[in-house]
């Protein structure tokens, strides 16, 4: 059985006005790549913070790698790159990771050759000895992600890792993560980028208002759901209420009805509900939805909750 | 350890860039060498009215005096921007995000501030007695011990500015500060001084005032007592007590709130 290198328990966060967790509940196992998805002000950011003791939940647990996240002793183990990374400006790449390094209380050599192997690692080797405020912001992001990587962590934890990198410079990064995830390296990742999730990630989950919408792999995600639609003749009332019963997303323009099954319904179920209503079917077309489709329609269902 | 150092060395080449320091210094070595020209006290000399030992004892505590406020004005300067420029800037988050315990910040923070305090006060201090010596010929090690005498000033300065700093805009913290050291040590000279106290019975406002602050003018008198008979010392100890338990209990607000604060 594999263990879980994140769970969050019945995570709340209240800030004066707002919640922005609602009791959370959350399971990274080891060695996956995660991604958590979510519009902005969604929680994302802020289950990040809590993980790594930034933040104080109001209530609820967050265990890292089966220990307490406010354990310092963990985050030995972790490497994290925050969604705005701030460096003292008045030092240089080496000098930032040398720091980086000591904090992580690596001796002098060991500082010296991780330091150098990270700076490769990101393509920054050549501006080691500039000064960071002299860098670009895709230089800081990347320098963010050398000192995420300077401890070999066992988790990684990255939040919006591609905000403010070129194309290229995504791809880099996006390759740097698929080698470590084959070494096992487990990697959460926060964004609202789909498309970068969608092609690192194992499993998604998706928060709205701090309430986890939805969570699986990408196939389990896709399979639960059909978006269907259909062309009827003589649509009425009564009939869009029933099938409302068995699907989300009904929109009906003239005589088309577009619509999201619900769970496990059969496709089966739409022609006999519509022959028993009276109407009568032109035709049927189905399609499994894109993860961006499940975004959007597991964030708006959220919102129609609320 | 190692670790602590390690935020203590960044935060002296962070504090090290800052220009303030720097006027500050001037305005102090100006000060220094201003005392060469105490002309009316030769005036004085050569009318009789004053000996060349007093002229000598009196420009020494008003330059060490001017030392002394000077470090204080620099552990204000440096400690009021120290945590809160990591908090505004959020460059505090890639260090608190390692394993490192936030107590160890703000030891690291608070050495490094100390660090440059105390290096400019004896970068000061070995001027100052370089320059008695050139003029007297004489060289009096207890300047010295005036500066360990109220090296606890400080490190209580700092650490209260720090603490005040987390809690209100950071220039109040500082101003408050150095507004509770003019005040303990105004107070100090009232209770302290056998003299003032022939003529002056303190109120009731007045001692709990005087008992409820820390005893920074206490240990200030003390520290000046180590150079001249003119300042009082029977309070010394007392006082260094008072500002030990002062600086306990400093420390544990202050990790009280930083464990508390959300980053």
């Amino acid at each position: 059985m594999t263990s879980a290198a994140i769970q969050a328990v019945q995570l709340t966060k209240h800030y004066a006005k707002v919640r922005a967790l609602d009791n959370l509940n959350l399971e990274v196992r080891e060695g996956e790549c995660f991604g958590l998805l979510g519009p902005n002000g969604a929680g994302k950011t802020t289950l990040i913070k809590i993980l790594v003791h930034l933040i104080k939940p109001t209530s609820g647990t967050a265990l890292i790698l089966n220990r307490p996240a406010t354990d310092e002793r963990i985050r030995q183990q972790i490497g994290y790159l925050p969604e705005k990374i701030k460096i003292l400006p008045f030092l240089t790449g080496s000098e930032f990771l040398d720091y980086q390094g000591r904090l992580y209380g690596m001796d002098g050599g060991g500082r010296k050759s991780s330091a150098e192997a990270c700076l490769k690692r990101v393509n920054m080797y050549d501006g080691r000895d500039r000064k960071i405020g002299e860098y670009s912001k895709g230089m800081v992001q990347r320098l963010g992600l050398a000192q995420a990587l300077l401890n070999n962590p066992r988790l990684l934890l990255l939040d919006e890792p591609a905000a403010g990198l070129d194309p290229i410079s995504n791809k880099e990064m996006r390759d740097i993560l698929l080698r470590l995830k084959e070494k096992g390296v487990t990697i959460f990742i926060n964004s609202h980028l789909l498309s970068e999730v969608e092609m690192i990630c194992d499993r998604v989950a998706i928060l709205n208002r701090g309430k986890l919408a939805g969570s699986g792999t990408k196939e389990e995600l896709t399979a639960r759901t059909t978006s269907v639609e259909l062309k009827v003749e003589g649509i009425n009332d009564r009939l869009l209420e029933k099938i409302k019963e068995v699907a989300t997303q009904v929109a009906v323009e003239s005589d088309t009805i577009t619509l999201s099954l619900r769970g496990n319904e059969p496709i089966s179920t739409l022609p006999e509900i519509i022959i028993n209503h009276g109407a009568k079917l032109l035709s049927l077309n189905s399609s499994a939805e894109s993860l961006e489709d499940i975004f959007y329609r597991l964030v708006k269902e959220t919102k129609d909750d609320e | 350890m190692s670790k602590i150092l390690a935020i203590a060395r960044i935060t002296v080449k962070a504090e090290l860039r800052n220009k303030l320091i720097y006027i500050l210094l001037a305005i102090a070595l100006l000060f220094l060498f201003m005392a060469r020209g105490c002309a009316p006290a030769k005036i004085n000399i050569e009318k009789g009215l004053i000996s060349a030992d007093q002229i000598t004892q009196a420009g020494m505590l008003f330059t060490f005096n001017c030392i002394l406020f000077w470090g204080l004005s620099l552990c204000g300067l440096l400690a009021m921007n120290a945590m809160p420029r990591e908090l505004d800037e959020e460059t505090i988050v890639l260090t608190i995000t390692k394993p490192v315990k936030r107590s160890w910040f703000l030891a690291g923070k608070f050495l490094g501030t100390f660090f440059i305090v105390f290096i400019n006060l004896i970068a000061l201090t070995v001027g100052f007695a370089l320059f008695f010596y050139l003029r007297s010929g004489t060289f009096d090690p207890r300047i010295f011990a005036v500066l360990a005498a109220a090296t606890p000033n400080f490190i209580l300065v700092i650490s209260l500015v720090f603490l005040l700093s987390l809690v209100l805009p950071r220039a109040i913290g500082a101003l408050l500060t150095l507004g509770i050291y003019a005040t303990s040590l105004w107070l100090s000279v009232l209770f302290f001084f056998e003299k003032v106290r022939a003529y002056w019975e303190p109120s009731l406002p007045t001692r709990m005032l005087h008992y409820a602050l820390p005893q920074l003018g206490g240990v200030h008198l003390y520290a000046l007592s180590m150079m001249s008979d003119a300042f009082p010392s029977s309070m010394g100890m007392w006082s260094l007590i008072d500002i030990a338990a002062y600086l306990i209990i400093i420390w544990a607000a202050m990790l009280l709130v930083f464990q508390r604060k959300a980053l």
